[in-house]
């Protein structure tokens, strides 16, 4: 009953933030869950317009994605023991490949999201300096499911490090899939950049269907 | 432990501050943070730090992957998805609370050997409640007189008397697991009430209804959710691995409600919490 009613506490919440506009857009957020929220509003408006062609989607949803994630981070969590051993164009190729793909599964993702309701539940927790901000995401006439998002407060302000979605970290299987593919390349890092363009170019062939 | 640049910032010393060295063991204390869990958790660091997953019999279990899947694509998941096409939500919320219903019993008596009183007792208290007010558990009042629902296997009541994962194993048709949760499996199969009470009337075809419509239930919520993991890995064998293990570490350590186990067919993914549809 008070989950109802924190919920729609919630989306009145992002009612009035989407009202408002978007003057905070420049302004650092005050706290992590509105640096969430105002994100998350952002891709949506970006993603469920009509005006915008594919291209200029994704052009925005990239711009968002450097702004609210701390991807070179997330790369390098992801590739784990393995950046090390990878050259510095290994690393190059690597950072540029790595945002290329989170920015299409992101665009698919918020695609196939477009209807349905997304609701700032708080901070959750602090762990070591990070806060996990948890979030609901509402489909009509399916249950509702649970994200949480790994927030640090960094020096260039509010950064998301990780997306945890029922209780799955992202950046923790994406780890256990890049090593399981470099290791079947017997610990070529190339191997892995080979994939990771293939999976790009063949996102890229479905993605404007 | 991978990231050479932050340990050096480790070794500047800056106290309070997020070693980023560990950032695996503090996703996993944000795994366990993250279901709501008490804050003294956050002092146990770098020990939950996520064990490696020890997946000797890999070659044998990508083959029985293989066959899983191929299963899962010509005839399991679409069956989910008709059912979640030609079946209204209403309904279907329905189905899936009273599949959790006939499973009470089950997860109130691992609750029990758990030696989980306040969860044994939620267990029991839904089971009453929604078998008689919520008209034999098709509605789910219970979760909204404050006993919310979760799941419990025999496994995961094995994890917590300390036996360990072991290896990896994929069962053919049942999917991932480990000899522990496999053992679980068996044992709640045998010791569940229902199944001995139809064997019992000789009503056995029920059985199979049941199963079916677990299967169904179980497959039709993951859909989306397991359409994007094979989407978006680049190794799905080891993508799947990695999400099984970090999903059933969650439910043992009871931070995710956890749900219908190793009974579903594939892997689901996602079990929200309480699936009254009018939420």
């Amino acid at each position: 009953m008070l989950r109802r009613i924190f919920g729609r506490l919630g989306a009145a919440t992002l009612v009035v933030v989407c009202l408002a506009g978007f003057p905070a857009m420049g302004e650092p957020a005050a706290t992590p869950d509105q640096f969430v929220k105002t994100l998350a509003d952002r891709a949506i408006e970006v993603v469920n317009s009509a005006e915008l062609n594919y291209d200029e989607q994704v052009r925005r949803l990239r711009g968002l994605l450097i702004e609210g994630f701390d991807v070179p981070l997330m790369a390098r969590f992801v590739l784990g023991v393995n950046w090390r051993r990878a050259t510095p164009s290994q690393r190059d190729e690597y950072l540029k490949l790595f945002e290329e793909m989170i920015v299409q599964t992101y665009l698919r993702r918020f695609r196939e999201y477009s209807g349905v309701e997304f609701v700032v539940d708080g901070i959750k927790q602090k762990v070591d300096g990070d806060y996990f901000v948890t979030s609901t995401v509402k489909r009509p006439g399916e249950p509702a499911f649970m994200v949480d998002w790994r927030v640090r407060d960094a020096a260039g302000g509010f950064k998301i490090i990780d997306v945890v979605a029922e209780n799955l970290s992202m950046a923790l299987s994406q780890r256990d899939d890049f090593s399981s593919v470099i290791q079947r390349y017997g610990g070529e890092v190339d191997g892995l950049l080979r994939e990771m363009r293939e999976k790009i170019e063949q996102a890229k062939g479905t993605a404007r269907s | 432990m991978n990231f050479p640049t932050q340990s050096d910032q480790v070794r500047e010393g800056r106290p309070g501050q997020t070693r980023l060295g560990a950032l695996g063991a503090l996703l996993l204390a944000g795994l366990l943070l993250a279901g709501g869990g008490v804050g003294s958790r956050a002092a146990e660091p770098a020990a939950a730090a996520p064990e490696p997953i020890y997946d000797p019999l890999e070659p044998l279990n990508r083959t029985i992957f293989v066959f899983n899947d191929a299963v899962d694509t010509m005839a399991i998941r679409p069956a989910g998805e008709a059912y979640q096409v030609f079946v209204p939500p209403e309904v279907r919320a329905r189905v899936t609370n009273v599949l959790r219903n006939l499973k009470t019993p089950i997860t109130f008596a691992n609750d029990v050997l758990q030696g989980d009183g306040e969860r044994a007792l939620d267990s029991l208290a839904r089971f009453v409640i929604n078998a008689t007010i919520g008209i034999l558990g098709l509605f789910d009042p219970a979760s909204r007189l404050g006993f919310p629902y979760h799941d419990e296997d025999f496994g995961q009541t094995l994890a917590v008397w300390g036996v360990g994962d072991g290896i990896y194993l994929v069962l053919p048709v049942l999917g991932p697991s480990n000899p522990r949760d496999t053992v679980g499996l068996v044992a709640d199969y045998l010791a569940d009430p229902l199944r001995l009470w139809l064997l019992n009337t000789e009503d056995e075809a029920w059985l199979n209804v049941r199963t079916g419509a677990r299967i169904v239930d179980g497959r039709a919520r993951t859909i989306a959710a397991i359409d994007d993991v094979k989407r978006t890995s680049l190794d799905y064998y080891a993508a799947i691995r990695s999400l099984y293990s970090q999903r059933r570490g969650a439910e043992i350590r009871n931070v995710s409600p956890g749900g219908d186990g190793g009974v579903s067919v594939f892997f689901p993914m996602t079990d929200p919490g309480s699936s009254d549809g009018g939420r």
